[in-house]
């Protein structure tokens, strides 16, 4: 049973490392590329955060990065993909459940309706704890003790649909949380919550990061929410991670033209008038496969000859450390 | 494990055949009278006998040769089942149609009537209609096609109101009177898919409805004969003529057999494709 | 799950009174002078007035339709033509022997239904699938009573294992009555198991894909605890209400049963008397047909409601 307070640094290594992780679709018309080469790393009490726009490959990234994807329908491969040094895509998905939780979109989905909230939260922690009845239902009720529901005993009878959005959502949490994970995935965890209730979501998840000093992978589309969450931010396109570094920079401050873009958006719509809401013209490519160059270019403002004839690697912008970004004409500052 | 190609393969193969099956099944119905076959009323000499050269599967205990009787059973049983259909169509299309277009009252009141009739199981609905409308074979395809009408109407309904919904927006810039004309004409050739698809489904439940009621002695009369009443006087030859009481329930089996698979693979052509 | 009960109970009645009317409607409809009928071939012209003042068909629609209802309520459903009984007499005497084939055929065909389902479901595309399948469709393509004709023949005359007519009651001897028994529902089984199936094997491949599973997955749980509980669980509950929704195919089909088995039912019971014009018979008979059909039906309906608490909350919310 954790108690709060950190964890001592000499506990077993918690970092995700991925590298070069590329998936595809295997559709009747043939293998469809949704991620291209993608890296990314998550250190022991890490918070990243992954932005992009619906279709961008965010989800599909990290989800396959952890072995969660159906090799039936899709095709993974990577250089490297482990947690704490062991390989998570060969096969056996130990980490899933014990060292690795995660939180999905939308929790009257994502949990079984037919069950209860309680035995949902008990199951896979008396497999993996091999706990008997009587004190998993004691942990399950602390469990949701500690993400804020009150009347515990009770609402772990109950069936999802008995709960309120935010509710239901943090006892998601709770049972990622059951077997005391290092590392917390959240897809889009607040996307389907109300306004209100998405900022005690989050107050909760940073809270619970901080008392059991948890790694966090936090996927969105809203740049905003990132501000509170993430230490380091990474910006998907079309499949790609395009620009990479630490969140202060990328959020408010980011060289690549699409995060510039979506800042802009992002900033005309809370603080500009309403005649100009600024947009990203265009759309965002849906087949991968055959673009050459710069996926961005057909938007980009700051489109050049180089970047049709040749595709940008993610490079240093010299900025800071850590920071880097996937195109020929990065700026300092972003422009007006 | 298979792959999703093979699958679809295999449907259509057996979609093919199923329709050649029915193909063959309409033919021979319908070309009976001139087919080189005994006359089924004909009685010979030999009673029971077993299937030989002369008699290819033999004859029944009045010495009619089974194997015309079983052309022109199949002729009578697939004839009272498509009249079936085709009075539940012509009757339940535009109802369904009505109720859905309308709505409102007349939508609701249809409806309900409807679950009345469809609360009744159909054998029990058919058997209820037929002390109506007496035995006989006409009056046996008057009862299945009520038995049928609340079945089509209720798909009918449902698909049309799908459909009006994706008309709605343009429909109300139209003015004119022929927009409910233009309306319907749009709905009904959308809706062909599924239309099809019950009628095929409800000529299979009307074959054997058709085949239950004869053996019971409710469906088509004398001189006439359907399989099911075939079935019926075959029962207490089963074991010196097996051949007299496995012969039509074969085809019978056959026939629904063959619609049903028709019937999946009209589904799937409807459906995501068209 | 009481106010469920109730509020499914309330919904029936217009149901039934609705079907009361159709079939006193449809009797009235029928070609002929039902006081000619239901006085008997030999009548004579007196005694059929007779008839017709004492069941009240000389007056109006209304109030005959009322007086049919109020004798009902009170038990009365009437003499049978044939023998004079009382028609309430024979209907309970023949009630037992339905019910028994019915719901044995009903768990027999849930049953069997679930366990093709399963192997349908769980292993698509192997052989095994595609044999099961196929017997499926074969098993509903063929006539009810012609797969009994044929059970008859291969169970009873072939190999003599059960007795091919007939019923033996449980109080007599409980073994011969199971065996009398099995062939019947053997083939309610062989045409209703089938539909069972299908839907079992469809509910399995949908649950597969569904969110919910995925959660599973994320949670480390092994593969067979996540097909049992997050997969089969979710896909069984519907199939009761899909079993249920067949009721009606089996109540006919029981029908047809009981008359090549000779099983003394109500349905054998309907069919004799529509072929000796013993309309009072037909008329309750098919009454009876009906409340026992919409009876089943609201079973169905609340063990669904019991299974599934989805369908609890919000019918008593």
């Amino acid at each position: 049973m954790r108690t709060a307070g950190a964890k001592p640094a000499s506990a077993r290594p918690s970092d995700l490392v991925v590298d070069g992780l590329s998936v595809s679709y295997r559709t009747p018309a043939g293998p469809r590329p949704v991620v291209i080469d993608v890296s990314f790393s998550v250190g022991a009490g890490e918070a990243l955060g992954i932005v992009g726009e619906s279709g961008s490959g965010k989800s599909t990234a990290v989800t396959a990065a952890i072995g969660l994807l159906d090799s039936e329908m899709a095709h993974v491969t990577a250089t490297r993909s482990t947690f704490g040094g062991t390989d998570l895509l060969s096969g056996g998905p130990d980490m899933l459940g014990t060292r690795i939780g995660v939180v999905f979109q939308n929790p009257l989905v994502a949990l079984n309706p037919v069950l209860t909230v309680g035995r949902q939260i008990t199951d896979h922690m008396r497999y993996h704890l091999r706990l008997d009845a009587s004190a998993a239902r004691k942990r399950a009720a602390s469990l949701l003790k500690e993400v804020g529901i009150a009347d515990a005993e009770r609402r772990l009878d109950s069936y999802p649909h008995e709960f309120s959005g935010g509710m239901l959502q943090r006892a998601t949490i709770a049972m990622a949380l059951a077997c005391d994970p290092d590392l917390l995935v959240a897809d889009e965890p607040t996307t389907a919550l109300d306004a209100t209730v998405q900022a005690e979501v989050v107050d909760l998840v940073l809270s619970l990061r901080t008392s059991r000093n948890l790694g966090l992978i936090w996927i969105t589309h809203d740049l905003g929410l990132l501000q509170r969450v993430a230490d380091r931010v990474a910006v998907m396109y079309a499949g790609r991670i395009v620009e990479t570094g630490p969140a202060g920079i990328v959020l408010n401050k980011p060289s690549h033209p699409y995060s510039q873009g979506l800042l802009a958006a992002v900033n005309s719509l809370w603080h500009g008038d309403s005649e100009r809401f600024d947009t990203i013209p265009g759309t965002p490519p849906r087949d991968l496969s055959v673009i050459r160059g710069c996926a961005f270019l057909p938007r980009c403002p700051r489109a050049g000859e180089r970047c049709a004839a040749e595709r940008p690697e993610l490079i240093d912008t010299g900025r800071a450390a850590g920071h880097r970004g996937a195109c020929w004409h990065m700026t300092r500052e972003a422009s007006t | 494990m298979s792959s999703p190609r093979k699958d679809r393969a295999i449907r259509d193969l057996g979609f093919w055949i199923a329709v050649g099956i029915l193909g063959f099944v309409a033919v021979i119905s319908l070309a009976a009278p001139v087919l080189p076959i005994y006359d089924y009323t004909a009685m010979h000499p030999q009673r029971l006998a077993k299937p030989s050269a002369e008699f290819w599967m033999g004859t029944d205990q009045y010495g009619r040769d089974i194997l015309s009787r079983v052309v022109w059973g199949m002729r009578t049983s697939v004839g009272v089942a498509g009249l079936a259909v085709i009075g539940a169509a012509v009757l339940g299309v535009p109802l369904g149609l009505v109720s859905a277009v309308r709505g409102g009252g007349i939508d609701v009141a249809v409806m309900r009537f409807l679950d009345a009739l469809l609360a009744f199981p159909s054998l029990l609905l058919a058997i209820g209609v037929s002390a109506i409308t007496g035995p006989g074979a006409f009056s046996t395809a008057i009862a299945l096609s009520i038995v049928g009408i609340p079945q089509m109407a209720r798909i009918v309904r449902g698909s049309a109101m799908v459909e009006a919904r994706h008309l709605y927006i343009d429909a109300a810039r139209v003015i004119g009177a022929s927009t409910a004309r233009i309306m319907v004409g749009h709905i009904l050739r959308n809706i062909m898919g599924p239309i099809c698809v019950q009628a095929t489904l409800f000529f299979a439940i009307g074959v054997l409805t058709e085949a239950g009621l004869s053996f019971i002695g409710l469906g088509v009369q004398v001189p006439l004969s359907s399989l099911g009443s075939m079935l019926k006087e075959a029962r207490a030859y089963f074991t010196i003529a097996p051949i007299y009481a496995i012969a039509p329930g074969v085809v019978i089996t056959v026939i629904v057999f063959a619609l049903n698979v028709a019937a999946d693979g009209l589904r799937d052509r409807s459906d995501p494709r068209g | 799950m009481l106010s469920y009960t109730i509020q499914r109970l309330l919904q029936a009645i217009p149901v039934l009174l609705l079907t009361s009317l159709l079939i006193f409607v449809g009797l009235r409809l029928a070609p002929g002078d039902p006081a000619d009928f239901l006085a008997g071939p030999n009548a004579t012209p007196a005694q059929i007035e007779i008839v017709r003042h004492q069941l009240g068909l000389d007056q109006n629609y209304a109030a005959q339709y009322y007086i049919w209802i109020d004798a009902v309520l009170h038990g009365n459903l009437g003499k049978s033509l044939i023998n004079g009984l009382p028609v309430s007499q024979l209907l309970l005497d023949r009630m037992a022997a339905t019910l028994q084939l019915a719901a044995s055929g009903f768990i027999a065909s849930t049953m069997l239904g679930i366990l093709l389902g399963l192997i349908s479901g769980l292993w698509p595309g192997t052989i095994i699938d595609r044999i099961v399948t196929f017997f499926s469709a074969l098993g509903i393509s063929m006539p009810v009573f012609w797969s009994g004709m044929l059970l008859i023949y291969l169970f009873g005359v072939e190999f003599r294992l059960f007795p091919v007519a007939g019923r033996v009651a449980f109080s007599q001897d409980p073994l011969a009555a199971l065996k009398s028994l099995a062939l019947p529902t053997l083939a309610l089984a062989i045409g209703n198991a089938p539909i069972v199936a299908r839907f079992l094997r469809d509910g399995i491949q949908d649950n597969r894909r569904a969110e919910h599973v995925r959660t599973a997955v994320a949670k480390g749980l092994p593969r067979w605890q996540i097909t049992r509980d997050y997969v089969v669980r979710n896909s069984l509950i519907p199939v009761v209400t899909a079993a249920g929704a067949k009721l009606g195919n089996l109540i006919g089909g029981t029908a047809l049963v009981e008359i090549v088995f000779s099983w003394p039912g109500i349905g054998s019971l309907l069919v004799d008397s529509m072929g000796n014009r013993d309309y009072g018979v037909v008329q309750a008979a098919l009454l009876f047909a009906v409340l026992g059909f919409l009876f089943s039906n609201l079973l169905v309906d609340l063990l669904y409601g019991y299974l599934d608490p989805r369908v609890r909350h919000v019918q008593s919310a």
